[in-house]
């Protein structure tokens, strides 16, 4: 390693580091604009020059040395660029030298030409490295009389999120290499040069990528604001509370900025297994819900038909009174639904409350999605290992990504597994029945034909055994029934199973081999592939083949991971929401009516925390072994409580609603994607009445218990905390997830850039100077926890359901990002992001339609037909067509159905 | 907008570069040759072709002065503003011809005929003040008069 000595300071560091960095080893804090620790460095802007020499060499190549023996220093006659130039051995760096000094002034005053320093009204003011490093090292003052200012634009949208003043950039081009770099929307650019040069976007809509709000915070001045943000307040005045992100099952961790008891803004809070520095748009600007004016501040008892305002013990002892009634007749009359938005203190009470209290196993979260368990036994299993990092998987790492599409659905996944790919060398092999952005990425991108996701799969697992590329001994050690499964995958040689999914043999064995021989590898699978499973239970046994075969499992970087639609779906799993699964995924002996049963008039009493069935259940809600199944609608039971935040479809059919509090104004644990156990904090005061749903269910479970021989004390809870201890003293999987233990991970807050700290003390941080801080715990598979567990491998007959028929087209269903639904719809500023619902087409499909792209077209399956836009593109393949399932009046599409398209 | 010709063209030269990426400055001046100038729909088509954002060849387009973003004149004029015509009162001359013209440099009269850009040198310093016209025709030892003639006969051509 080489030995840099700085200011005096000597230190060891890699080949390879830059002078920058080595010098943050040493506590010397070295100025930069352009720089960025996350992104390639291009030394633009010449704020880091520092004084560089190395050791003289004499002709024979030894070192020269003095009198004293000391080596003689070459200095460079010019400064260098320190964060460009890499450490040397024996180098040596004045950072303290009056013509440093000297530099760096002349480079502020420099950039100050041009700049207007309104640091009064300008958001980054407070947290603004022009400023701070302005106040360090800038002249105190300009040469420049304020008339020969240069002047621009102060107020150029950039797309409908980011506000550009043109005054303040200092051309250090972070946003656009972000863009290009991290993101990889490179949707941003310079335009012109010298001081006319500009930022601007060509890109339809304007700054079109899911990441743009990270560009705020990198800009090192306040030349990008958000426009949600901008002017409404000093961020000194803002407090950060540490959180986690309320929408997709990433986790990101995040700053709640709160100011007079609303969110002012949310920025990212780093942590380097999960979101590293970034968030997505969503999950940085969808925040309004939380705030809104139509949350329910009371709860409300249904008199005369009318929902009308009630006291909470009202309220709570009317639920207990009918639930009571209704259980002593038949506790199975009594069904719960909790939504995978729901923390785990909430879903470990409720599940408690069904299954202790009421004596009912009626419970599901599966409202609104329709995919049956998938993964609940796969993930206890086989679930990625602990300290799996999926934004810095390597060389020596395989991702197979099946029937999944990140960027719409777990965007921070998506970016960070591009990264993974394109600057860590990780292979990515993504399959799935279309092309998603993913696979722009990917080493062997594979489209099968949707519904031959299982026979994909066999393929691999039987190119792998054809050329024995089988881990013979894991499998000696830990997988029964080897040889049984072989015999019954004889006929299905690699040639039948390319035929059967629709996939090249030569690409099967590519994708079997690059698996298979990875030191390291993952399944990650997503909706796509679930509903897949749903109908073709090959799916996951061949899932679980292909890792135990291979013997990628129980080890960071191997195993399985789910991508899951919410911030808390691994939890819904994790505390038994399924009718056949309880707590800790344990298998239950009396299975409970699921979802769909609840909701169509199987039970007398219906409890729905946190999700709303009404709205998602009146019509086809999905395809059982490819038929479709129908639903007419939300059945309405005898007595029906709703706790959520809104006054909800179902809430507006309810015998009692109940006010519960959001995200944001009570803390609790999110479990990720990942199984990642993360703890939140509150950052807002209740609106009104509302409370945190884990408080509603424990009184009514105490007014359940009172004068029964339950003991009462287990409903006693004075705070969430309390019960993440249970949980962890009580829940195998959770166990050791104290409160204690997991608020290592945020007690911590990292300061940022001249941002105050918790402690009140001013922190000068440059953005360069990020480290590890907080990680989350996920729980260990049974891989990992267990070695001496035995693995049994269970053969399963593919069964492929999608023909095609001619003049129909099988229907794949997507999500999109940006929805109108209960969050979304309530942050304005995102609302032209939402798309019109559309229908992506192959165009040789669309020629024969007679269509051209943005054609107006009618989708009809069984008795409902939707009109829609058409997005002819090479997207889907031949015979398949793509809508997304959560845009206007396209609400419960059922994946797989086969449709007719007919021009308008 | 680009002929099918040019497009063939441009797909050519993306074969002569490891990255495609690189084929971005060639395939500009050809459009520029084939259309006249750099419209935004040529900027889209190049940058599916060349495999770049309609962003990224925006930017490359507009840092180098000799690709047009925006219609030029039917005619260009290059005026030398280097030392050596200066010293030579091409300054004076320079703000003169603005008048005449109607607009300053880097602009294009309202008619549509002329875009008067400053230069630098032009290489003709012995017989400074110097203009380009068009690309061809070298104007030396100008003077006043002489601009008023070029100024009509290029408004009448
Ligand atoms: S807008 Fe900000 S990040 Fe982008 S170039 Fe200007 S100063 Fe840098
Ligand atoms: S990727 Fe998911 S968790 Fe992360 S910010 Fe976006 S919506 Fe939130
Ligand atoms: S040149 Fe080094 S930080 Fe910009």
């Amino acid at each position: 390693m080489p030995q840099v000595t700085i200011d005096n300071k000597s230190v060891d560091v890699p080949h390879g580091t830059l002078i920058v960095e080595a010098a943050k080893q040493v506590g010397i804090e070295i100025p930069v604009f352009c720089y960025h620790p996350k992104l390639q460095p291009v030394g633009m802007c010449r704020m880091c020059l520092v004084e560089v020499g190395t050791p003289k060499r004499g002709k024979d190549g030894q070192i020269e040395r003095d009198a004293n023996g000391a080596p003689v220093i070459a200095w460079m006659p010019k400064l260098q660029t320190a964060c460009t130039t890499v450490v040397s051995d024996g180098m040596m760096v004045r950072t303290d030298t009056a013509q440093v000094a000297d530099a760096r002034r002349a480079i502020i005053e420099f950039l100050l030409t041009s700049h207007p320093l309104d640091c009064p009204i300008c958001d980054k003011g407070g947290e603004c490295p022009l400023q701070n490093l302005t106040m360090a090292y800038g002249p105190g003052q300009s040469r420049f009389p304020v008339e020969s200012k240069f002047h621009n634009e102060k107020r150029v949208p950039l797309g409908d999120l980011i506000m550009l003043d043109r005054e303040r950039c200092i051309q250090c081009a972070r946003c656009v290499r972000f863009q290009t770099e991290i993101a990889d929307d490179p949707v941003l650019g310079f335009a012109a040069r010298g001081r006319g040069l500009e930022i601007v976007t060509l890109s339809d809509p304007p700054f079109d990528s899911k990441f743009s709000g990270n560009t705020i915070d990198t800009c090192p001045v306040g030349a990008l604001t958000s426009r949600d943000f901008r002017l409404s307040a000093r961020v000194w005045e803002v407090r950060d509370y540490p959180s986690v992100c309320a929408h997709c099952s990433v986790g990101c961790n995040l700053w709640i900025g709160e100011r007079d008891r609303t969110i002012k803004r949310i920025v990212p809070r780093e942590n380097e297994a999960v979101n590293e520095i970034w968030l997505c748009d969503k999950g940085r600007f969808v925040h309004h819900f939380a705030t809104s004016s139509e949350r329910l501040t009371q709860p409300l008892i249904r008199r005369n038909g009318d929902l009308q305002p009630a006291t909470w013990n009202q309220a709570l002892d009317l639920v207990a009174t009918r639930l009571k009634e209704i259980q002593q007749h038949d506790p199975n009359a009594v069904g719960g639904l909790a939504g995978d938005r729901a923390s785990n203190e909430d879903l470990y009470l409720f599940q408690k409350l069904f299954r202790r209290v009421i004596g009912s196993n009626n419970l599901d979260h599966r409202v609104g999605w329709s995919a049956a368990n998938v993964g609940a036994d796969l993930i206890r299993l086989y679930g990625a290992g602990i300290g799996t990092n999926l934004g810095a998987l390597a060389h020596d790492t395989t991702a197979l990504v099946l029937g999944a599409d990140p960027e719409e659905e777990q965007p921070v996944i998506r970016l960070r597994l591009a990264r993974s790919a394109r600057v860590f060398g990780a292979t990515l092999i993504v399959a799935n029945g279309r092309l998603t952005k993913l696979a722009k990425y990917a080493k062997q991108s594979v489209v099968y034909r949707y519904g031959g996701e299982s026979a994909f799969l066999l393929g691999m697992v039987r190119a792998i055994i054809d050329e024995n590329l089988e881990n013979i001994e894991f499998i000696r050690a830990r997988v029964a029934n080897f040889d049984a499964f072989k015999t019954a995958l004889a006929p299905y040689t690699v040639e039948r199973c390319a035929e059967l999914s629709g996939v090249n043999a030569d690409a099967l064995r590519n994708a079997a081999r690059a698996f298979a021989k990875s030191p390291d590898a993952l399944i990650l699978y997503g909706r796509e592939a679930m509903f897949a499973q749903q109908n073709d239970p090959a799916v996951a046994s061949g899932i679980a083949t292909l890792l135990l075969i291979t013997g990628h499992v129980g080890r960071a970087n191997n195993g399985l991971v789910a991508l899951y639609p919410h911030n808390n779906s691994t939890g819904a799993f994790d505390f038994g929401f399924l009718p056949d699964h309880g707590l800790g995924r344990a298998q239950v002996e009396s299975k409970g009516l699921s979802a769909r049963e609840m909701t169509c008039g199987k039970v007398r009493a219906l409890y729905v925390m946190a999700c709303d069935p009404a709205l998602t259940s009146d019509s086809l809600v999905g395809t059982q072994q490819g038929e479709s199944v129908r639903q007419d609608g939300f059945v309405k039971p005898e007595f029906l409580v709703v706790q959520d935040l809104f006054l909800t479809e179902t809430a507006k059919l309810a015998d009692v609603v109940l006010p519960a509090q959001s995200f944001a104004e009570r803390e609790g644990t999110f479990t990720n994607t990942e199984r990642r156990v993360q703890l939140f904090r509150a950052a807002l005061k209740p609106v009104g009445e509302a409370k945190p749903d884990w408080w509603i269910v424990a009184e009514i479970g105490k007014r359940l218990v009172s004068g029964s021989n339950l003991k009462l004390e287990t409903w006693d809870y004075a705070h969430a905390l309390e019960i993440t201890e249970e949980i962890a003293a009580s829940v195998p999987l959770y166990k050791g997830m104290t409160c204690a233990a997991l608020a290592e991970n945020v007690k911590l807050p990292r300061p940022r850039s001249g941002q105050g700290n918790p402690s009140g003390e001013p922190a000068q941080i440059a953005m360069g100077e990020l480290e590890n801080i907080s990680s989350g715990k996920m729980w260990a598979s049974v891989a990992e926890s267990d070695a001496s567990a035995k693995f049994e491998l269970v053969w399963k007959e593919p069964s492929s359901q999608y023909s095609v028929v001619s003049n129909q087209y099988v229907l794949a269903v997507a999500r999109s990002l940006y929805d109108g639904g209960t969050l979304a719809s309530r942050t304005k500023i995102v609302q032209p992001r939402v798309p019109a619902p559309y229908v992506e087409i192959n165009s040789q499909d669309a020629e024969e339609i007679g269509i051209a792209n943005g054609a107006r077209v009618r989708v009809s399956f069984d008795a409902r037909v939707i009109q829609v836009s058409a997005r002819v593109n090479g997207h889907v393949p031949p015979g398949v067509v793509l809508m997304a399932n959560n845009l206007d009046g396209t609400a419960a599409l059922p994946m797989g159905a086969r449709v007719k398209i007919e021009k308008v | 907008m680009l002929s099918d010709n040019a497009k063939s063209e441009i797909q050519k030269l993306l074969t002569k570069y490891p990255n495609p990426r690189s084929a971005v400055m060639p395939a500009l001046h050809l459009a520029q040759r084939e259309v006249g100038w750099l419209p935004d729909e040529v900027i889209q088509e190049i940058a599916d072709l060349v495999g770049m954002s309609k962003t990224e060849v925006n930017s490359v387009a507009t840092f180098y002065t000799m690709y047009a973003r925006a219609r030029p004149g039917a005619h260009t004029l290059l005026f030398c503003a280097d030392l050596p015509c200066a010293l030579r009162g091409a300054e004076d001359l320079l703000a003169r011809l603005e008048r005449k013209l109607g607009c300053r440099a880097g602009e294009t009269t309202a008619d549509g005929k002329i875009t008067l850009h400053k230069a630098e040198c032009l290489g003709g310093c012995n017989h400074a003040p110097v203009m380009l016209i068009d690309g061809v025709e070298h104007v030396q030892d100008l003077t006043d008069e002489k601009l008023d003639e070029i100024v009509k006969r290029l408004r009448e051509s």
